[in-house]
């Protein structure tokens, strides 16, 4: 996998964020770049921290989707991960040689300037709202990919529609080989990607 | 020709839209889910392809096939 086509995708793991996951992941493969994801090595048995700092390493570019860090029960401790992993992407950029000085990064939040007050260093960054909308984040990322690696890209709704075929295709192909519809909701993420890769390479 | 298999989506401007598979754009769009899987199945039949009702997050929350249905020639056998 090249540095120069990998996009790594910093973001929670829970059910809730899975419906902006799934279509910003067929973003990344429908315009012909290779997302890069802490889940895609499961059994590899490498400590967390080495494998995220691997992939940030061979990614040129990266998402960092910062719209679940906050808590939202009293008691429940905020979460961490995610803007600590925006840092040592940042880190790399700014401290790392060769390609790694080119390293490019987009920025996600739930609502506009709500970074601010917890994280007001980010000021400056490419840092776009999604508004919880599976199609907005369609949106960003298309349009952060279009531009920061000069692609030939289709338009969102086109993107959104063949997300769609996507996933109808996906459920009868997952269906008749024998899944539950449960299973194929729960289907594992990198086992999600090749399924996308392999969908876009016949019909895009 | 095969003919394109139907979807009730999400709006991204609010709402609920019906499109063909491999089209850009939506067929119609309404106010409520309800009315959207109304005329998508309408649409299903006619044509004998398949339904897919997509939630909020793009999953599959059912799947109506009409891929046998007669229902298209009803009109050519009077």
């Amino acid at each position: 996998m090249a540095f120069e086509d990998n996009v790594f995708i910093n973001c929670p793991f829970d059910d809730e964020y899975f419906s902006l996951l799934r279509p910003l992941i067929f973003t990344v493969v429908y315009l012909g770049m290779k997302p890069r994801i802490a889940l895609e090595a499961l059994d590899a048995g490498e400590a967390r921290l080495d494998k995220i700092v691997g992939l940030i390493r061979e990614s040129k570019y990266s998402i960092h989707d910062l719209s679940r860090i906050e808590a939202r029960t009293i008691g429940e401790l905020f979460r961490l991960n995610m803007p600590f992993e925006l840092g040592i992407d940042f880190g790399c950029r700014k401290f790392g040689r060769g390609d790694l000085k080119n390293k490019r990064s987009l920025v996600l939040e739930a609502e506009r300037h709500r970074y601010k007050a917890a994280l007001s260093d980010l000021s400056g960054m490419d840092i776009e709202h999604h508004d919880n909308s599976p199609y907005k984040v369609i949106e960003i990322v298309r349009n952060w990919l279009k531009t920061t690696c000069k692609l030939q890209a289709a338009g969102p709704a086109r993107i959104s529609g063949a997300f769609t075929d996507f996933t109808a295709a996906n459920f009868d192909d997952l269906r008749g080989k024998g899944f539950s519809r449960e299973d194929v909701d729960n289907l594992p993420i990198p086992e999600l990607i090749e399924c996308m890769e392999s969908w876009v390479s016949e019909n895009r | 020709m095969k003919k394109a298999n139907k979807h009730v989506t999400p709006s991204s401007s609010g709402g609920w839209l019906v499109r063909k598979s491999g089209s850009s754009r939506a067929s119609r769009t309404f106010d409520t889910q309800a009315e959207a899987v109304s005329y998508g199945r309408a649409l299903a039949k006619k044509d004998g392809t398949a339904l897919y009702v997509h939630g909020r997050d793009g999953s599959i929350k059912n799947k109506m096939s009409y891929q046998d249905s007669t229902a298209g020639q009803a009109s050519k056998k009077r």
